[in-house]
């Protein structure tokens, strides 16, 4: 028996036990329970002055110390939780949101208090490889890691979290994420326009799953199985919020969101009652789209960010409207037949199962993440606006694209082309100034996987094959989806489907500089699914 | 082949906190523990459902050595449901939890 077959086999037994001893999982009930008032009583936590995600400009951050601190996640339960911690004014911050213009100077110091390596990536920020945190450089337990950069992309919620190889999964998992939000001219006119500020109607919303112990405290235990498919909690935090709740007025808000999860993907939707809400998409990882979007669901894989704006005017009555997960077919096809794409005999049964930990969510599961309250508010009148920003023009290649194949070898072990990771190879070269097609083809045989490159955006200009769940919710362009439109660092592949990603190799770095590729399924991740390429001079 | 399932799905359970049942152990007659002679175990866990309706609680808990369990999540019967009254999802609970034979049922949890 393989190993993909015997996982299938016993997640199979696992999951007809867990529904067929009394309906629905227990876990499940409860995430769609039909009384939700009593499931969601913690307040959404959100930047303030100080504490967990205060807000304060970047070039004024000299010193993150990476630090286990005690923090209640549960209301009144002290839990051990990694941190990025600054001092500003006499108060402690954790997970800082940094905020920048383009153009400002970045020069802090990171303080190494774990009792593990570790180092910084500033996600979706253009640096040299000494200031990209790709994890060829890393501060030993008690040295630091000094980094000094220029901010250079356009406006957008970026985000920073560890990088040392080996180690990234657990140290992100136990707390360890912030955002890094660019601002500019374009930013400000929009929240002019629609009387947005930040932490208030401007809202982060930091989406991760995990588990606690009976105790309370966060659980990190890998299992052989979840280190071949990630791992998925039990529990869907916002903004290290569980079963969180936000009062909200009936005007329009932003919601910065980030899927901070280690592997979960979600379909996000706001819903009243059974009615979904229209909303419109603003913008993606790289920051503002041209216009706005309208959607009603939207995917958002692993370290992707989406910008929305919910008008709530749309809301009727006072019943809550519930950001949620819709249900969809996570596609665990590892031991799908590559060439027919039909499952395996031994795999047919549970390619909808959970395949976590016993008492996880479900992949792919409905639930709901945050209750937003409907208050009654003063008029508000404000109209989005029609056009948001200028995105620059997409990089085209007339070369034969570079295909990179997304697989496994059946025993345990994912990689790029066959490649798994090695610090110090470079499997793939590229020269500086060109442009390129990188052409993404991920196996039949194989599970979503969210694919992040370093030291440049993109912008994708295709998808072919893609699943029928991915399909319907495409445009009549190239089979993109409206977030396709968008610059982006991460692109979550699925299944039998190919993504075309145009790139331009320009940056003002002198020297060779090296990068990561990989994917932000941070178990895979951490067990080789990730490749060096090298920019050439 | 049934039996077999059984068997893996509760073992699995007892090794690390398993999908819960969505009725109490003893609705089910799970053989974990003397059929005869009543026996109380003293526990903590953590809150994960409650139903007020049905009076029972899923808590996720640690081990319960005078009852023979390991570490695990289930739905338990509370004996007097106004002890639900004030609790919350997500609470850190110690409780008593009582097997009479049959039946699983917590008489104290606060």
């Amino acid at each position: 028996m393989s190993y993909t077959t015997r996982r299938k086999f016993l997640a199979a037994l696992a999951g007809a036990g867990s529904v067929g001893l009394g309906g629905l999982p227990w876990r499940l009930e409860a995430a769609l329970a039909a009384d939700p008032d009593s499931q969601f009583t913690n307040r959404l936590r959100l930047p303030g002055a100080d504490g967990l995600y205060a807000a304060i400009p970047a070039k004024d951050v000299k010193q993150l110390a990476v630090s286990e601190v005690t923090f209640d996640i549960l209301p009144k339960l002290p839990s051990p939780f990694w941190a990025y911690v600054a001092e500003a004014g006499g108060k402690l911050l954790l997970n800082p949101t940094l905020l920048a213009r383009p153009g400002d100077q970045i020069r802090l110091r990171m303080l190494n208090r774990l009792k593990q390596p570790t180092i910084i990536h500033w996600h979706g920020l253009t640096n040299d490889d000494r200031n990209d945190g790709t994890g060829m450089y890393l501060a030993a337990p008690s040295r630091h890691y000094d980094y000094a950069f220029e901010v250079r992309d356009r406006a957008a919620s970026y985000w920073y979290h560890p990088h040392p190889y080996g180690f990234t999964a657990e140290q992100a998992y136990k707390g360890l994420a912030g955002l890094f939000i660019v601002i500019d001219d374009d930013e400000e006119k929009l929240a002019r326009a629609l009387d947005l500020t930040l932490g208030v109607t401007d809202i982060p919303l930091v989406i991760q799953d995990r588990s606690f112990s009976f105790e309370g405290k966060f659980e990190y235990n890998l299992s052989r199985d979840q280190k071949f498919m990630g791992l998925l909690g039990e529990e869907i935090l916002v903004n290290q919020t569980a079963r969180p709740y936000l009062d909200a007025a009936r005007r329009v808000y932003r919601f910065r969101i980030l899927n901070g999860s280690n592997a979960r993907s979600y379909r996000l939707a706001f819903a009243q009652g059974s009615r979904l809400l229209d909303y419109y998409l603003i913008g993606t990882d790289g920051g503002l789209l041209e216009q706005p979007r309208v959607v009603r669901e939207t995917f958002i894989g692993a370290a992707q960010r989406l910008d929305v704006l919910l008008d709530l005017r749309a809301a009727s009555g006072n019943e809550p409207v519930f950001l949620k997960s819709l249900a969809f077919d996570p596609m665990h096809n590892e031991s799908a037949d590559e060439k027919t794409g039909k499952p395996s005999a031994a795999g047919a049964a549970d390619d909808h199962a959970a395949h976590a930990a016993a008492g996880a969510l479900p992949d792919g599961a409905e639930m709901r993440l945050l209750r937003i309250n409907v208050k009654s508010s003063p008029k508000y009148a404000r109209q989005i606006p029609s056009q948001l920003s200028r995105l620059p023009s997409p990089a085209s290649s007339t070369g034969e694209p570079r295909r990179l194949t997304l697989g496994h070898d059946g025993k345990g072990n994912w990689n790029i082309n066959g490649w798994r990771f090695n610090m110090g190879e470079t499997p793939v070269t590229v020269q500086r100034g060109t442009r390129e097609t990188w052409l993404l083809q991920n196996n039949r045989a194989s599970m979503p996987h969210p694919m992040h490159i370093h030291g440049f955006q993109f912008r994708l200009q295709e998808r072919r094959d893609s699943p029928t769940q991915i399909k319907a919710l495409a445009t009549r362009q190239n089979g993109l989806l409206p977030q396709d439109f968008g610059l982006l660092d991460t692109v979550l592949v699925w299944p039998g489907e190919s993504v075309h990603m145009a790139l331009a190799f320009s940056h003002p770095f002198s020297g060779d500089q090296t990068y990561m590729f990989h994917c932000h399924n941070l178990e895979h991740e951490d067990s080789g699914m990730m490749i060096g390429y090298k920019v050439k001079t | 082949m049934k039996r077999v399932l059984l068997f893996i799905l509760f073992a699995a359970g007892g090794a690390g906190g398993s999908f819960a049942q969505q009725e109490s152990m003893g609705q089910h007659g799970m053989q974990t523990a003397p059929a005869a002679g009543q026996k109380t175990a003293k526990g903590t866990g953590l809150i994960q459902q409650i139903d007020r309706e049905k009076g029972v609680v899923t808590i996720k808990h640690g081990p319960l050595p005078a009852l023979n369990m390991t570490a695990m999540t289930m739905t338990y019967t509370v004996k007097d449901g106004r002890q639900l009254a004030n609790l919350k999802p997500l609470q850190k609970v110690e409780f008593d939890l009582t097997y009479d034979g049959k039946d699983f049922t917590i008489t104290r949890i606060r």
